[in-house]
């Protein structure tokens, strides 16, 4: 654990306006870890999470993503580099179908890694790449869903489809923003049992944010407390649970509500 | 739009069967080419500057119905093509015509570039339009002022030009000639905007327009996309204004106000802006109504005003919607739901 952190965020800053959310957070993600930050609503995973991935910018503090500092490093440019992002309200191409969106992050990772399939010329994507899309969409069990338009698949099937665009990217670290929001229960341990799955079989980080205490408990190796922009607590899943400060602030409150 | 349903990775409707397309297609082709031996000159003149409006829609809509980005000053890019050429043809600048047109798209396409990098970056949705309307203003007031361009009155007495292929000379002075020469260019640009929604660019632009925000999280740069969408778009409609001077032989500034702006956006909506081909359809029907309403003095614009409001509202996807509705209901099985 003490060689260079996959991903290191030092004396994070965020303001919206003059109002601070994030205020001076550290954390270090390792090669292969899975961490979860947790908080009650409104404690700045969300924020903690755009300022991470890229999507808002910080006002102080650096983000190192594998050695490099990327603070200033765009969104596109990260993930092409390895932070596969999901959103909590599940975010794919909704009037594409399943194949096609997969297909769209399949060409892009290619692009990006100046690996180019097939000539020029050709207007429909090599048999190689649809393959590879199709086995995506397998492993996610979403295979059946190849030719649906995106609209008209369910909401748990969203998020598979939004983890198989993730995936397609061959990420370093996974960054899952409330995976199982808003799932009934059953489908939420199955995606569980996938981000499982993928750790195995990839040794792919994963930073989450997460309110389901079983979900986190079953993939973390280590949290993050967070409260009002602060981090109040962090280490393994054993000292969160056993901790009297974060039991007083946030394990006594109701753990299931729904994410807003 | 041609493809195979059931193996479609364009996501586009498929509505039509696989064979109607070059039908279609074909039989179009071989009306336009024999149109010169069938129609009079008036005719002519109308098909030919539907062609030019078919492109000029095509151009607006690939901005539009596959990027996502409206722009509302696209006459500014049509005027930019046609003055150009117009000038070059009347004060003889000494290039041979192809390069003439090649030069005015790749002015099209160097002006939406330096928009781009200045606005578009941040700017979208209705600054993007905006910002369009007000430089296509701003270049007519400066036409306006300009000798060298004919001021008020526009750019009269455009020559057409004779091309010299080296071994043979185009004369297209005659207007048979250059018609041809217009269907010729009108194939070869409609063919290459095709091959760009189709491409790997073209799902680029799709997935940008579908979600920003996810194109981005999957490693898509938004912000060049969305700049090299708006410059083929840019440079395309200059191309629409270039191929235009020598056919109408005029150029004036009614070619650079907003109202000029705003047919291919009616051509596209008409049409359908979410199938590749429904700007020309829209073209094509607009012209028509045009062509029938021409007798009503007066009654003509609201003819057309009303049409255009009634099918916007009955059918937000245009004709080509309407038509892909319509044999999916005589089919009988209601599209794949």
């Amino acid at each position: 654990m003490n060689s260079v952190p996959l991903l290191e965020a030092t004396d994070l800053r965020v303001n919206y306006g003059t109002f601070e959310v994030i205020k001076g957070v550290s954390l270090a993600v390792q090669l292969g870890e899975a961490l979860a930050i947790i908080g009650p609503n409104g404690a700045g995973k969300t924020t903690l999470f755009k300022a991470l991935t890229g999507e808002i910018g910080c006002r102080a503090g650096k983000v190192v993503f594998q050695g490099k500092d990327v603070t200033k490093v765009s969104a596109h440019q990260r993930t092409a580099e390895g932070m596969g992002r999901t959103f909590q309200v599940s975010r794919v191409f909704l009037e594409l179908t399943a194949l096609e969106n997969v297909i769209i992050a399949l060409e892009s990772r290619d692009r990006n890694r100046r690996q180019r399939r097939g000539g020029w010329w050709r207007t429909s994507p090599t048999s190689g790449l649809i393959k590879e899309a199709e086995a995506l969409l397998t492993r996610l069990e979403i295979g059946n869903l190849r030719d649906e338009v995106a609209t008209t698949i369910s909401h748990g099937d969203k998020k598979r489809l939004e983890l198989a665009l993730t995936l397609a990217l061959e990420p370093k670290v996974l960054m899952l923003d409330e995976p199982t929001a808003g799932m009934a229960p059953a489908d939420r341990m199955q995606i569980v049992e996938m981000i499982r799955n993928i750790r195995r079989e990839q040794g792919v980080a994963v930073v989450m944010t997460e309110h389901d205490m079983d979900v986190i408990f079953s993939i973390a190796d280590s949290v993050v407390v967070m409260n009002y922009g602060e981090v109040i607590a962090a280490g393994t899943v054993d000292e969160i649970r056993n901790s009297q400060v974060v039991r007083d602030v946030y394990l006594g409150k109701d753990m299931y509500h729904a994410a807003d | 739009m041609v493809q195979n349903s059931s193996t479609s990775i364009q996501g586009r409707m498929t509505t039509f069967s696989p064979v109607l397309g070059p039908v279609v297609l074909t039989a179009l082709f071989a009306f336009l080419f024999f149109a010169p031996m069938m129609l009079n000159a008036g005719l002519l003149f109308w098909v030919g500057m539907t062609m030019i409006q078919a492109i000029f829609a095509l151009s607006w809509n690939l901005l539009f119905g596959y990027t996502g980005l409206a722009s509302f000053g696209h006459a500014g890019f049509y005027a930019i093509g046609a003055y150009f050429t117009g000038a070059a043809l009347r004060y003889d600048f000494q290039l041979p015509f192809l390069v003439v047109l090649a030069v005015a798209g790749i002015l099209g396409a160097l002006v939406a570039l330096a928009i781009g990098v200045v606005a578009l970056k941040r700017l979208t949705g209705i600054f993007l339009a905006v910002l369009t309307v007000a430089l296509t203003e701003a270049m007519a007031k400066i036409i306006g002022l300009s000798k060298a361009l004919g001021e008020q009155d526009g750019l009269g007495n455009i020559p057409r030009p004779i091309i010299d292929l080296g071994f043979l000379d185009l004369d297209l002075t005659h207007s048979h000639d250059y018609y041809r020469f217009l269907l010729i260019a009108t194939v070869v640009t409609v063919a290459a905007l095709w091959w760009v929604v189709h491409s790997r660019l073209g799902r680029s632009f799709r997935a940008v327009r579908e979600d920003a925000e996810r194109a981005r999280f999957v490693g898509i740069d938004v912000a060049r996309v969305r700049v090299i969408s708006f410059m083929i778009s840019g440079g395309t409609a200059a191309l629409a204004g270039a191929l235009s001077a020598p056919w109408t032989r005029i150029v004036t500034l009614d070619q650079v106000n907003w109202l000029a702006s705003t047919q291919p956006i009616l051509n596209s909506l008409l049409g359908g802006f979410t199938s590749f081909w429904g700007p020309v359809v829209g073209a094509v029907a607009y012209t028509g109504i045009n062509y029938w309403t021409r007798t009503f003095a007066g009654l003509s614009e609201m003819l057309v005003g009303g049409i255009l409001v009634l099918v916007i509202l009955l059918a937000p996807t245009g004709i080509v919607g309407l038509l892909g509705k319509a044999t999916r209901r005589i089919r009988g099985n209601g599209g794949k739901k």
